[in-house]
């Protein structure tokens, strides 16, 4: 199954919200925006996975 | 920490390992083999016919870049979650841009594969969602 959810990696509401709906995962891939701030949101918000 | 740390490379590199001693399926069509070798594809990488397929059709409808594009997202997803194979697993998958590099990765990991996908790009809506 692949599912496409459409957001900003920088935002912390976008993820709180993915999180309720995928609460389990195995792996993550970021090849998102590079910016350090979308990258540091995206980490803090996912660990622990 | 240090030993966690020394424990995740030790299982990195195990997976790696094993991902290149696996025996790689053969290419039995001399036209994607061909192809394969033009994008300087390493035929040992241990990629199967149909994934090489996939990178071919991926390119052919625009979400590759380039059919080269498309063999180094198998090679690496191979060498890197090819241990993962056949597994139930739950990826997520942040910048998928239009979707190639999600089916690439689909067909290695298919069929026990739930694929998350994260853009911020209307393009990705065209992509397959079952």
């Amino acid at each position: 199954m692949i599912k496409v959810f459409i957001g900003d990696q920088a935002d912390r509401k976008f993820w709180s919200q993915f999180r309720r709906e995928v609460p389990i995962l195995d792996l993550v891939i970021d090849d998102g925006g590079h910016e350090p701030e979308q990258q540091i949101v995206s980490l803090e918000e996912l660990l622990p996975i | 920490m240090l030993n966690r740390t020394r424990l995740r490379l030790h299982s990195i590199r195990s997976g790696l390992r094993a991902a290149f001693l696996a025996p790689p399926p053969p290419l039995h069509d001399s036209r994607l083999q061909e192809q394969s070798e033009l994008a300087g594809f390493e035929h040992g990488a241990g990629i199967s016919e149909r994934e090489t397929l996939c990178a071919i059709s991926s390119t052919a409808i625009g979400r590759v870049a380039a059919f080269g594009s498309g063999i180094i997202i198998l090679t690496s997803t191979h060498r890197h979650f090819g241990r993962f194979r056949g597994r139930e697993i739950h990826v997520l998958e942040i910048g998928i841009y239009s979707g190639g590099s999600l089916e690439c990765g689909a067909t290695i990991l298919a069929p026990k594969l739930t694929f998350m996908a994260l853009t911020s790009s209307q393009r990705a809506r065209a992509t397959r969602t079952a």
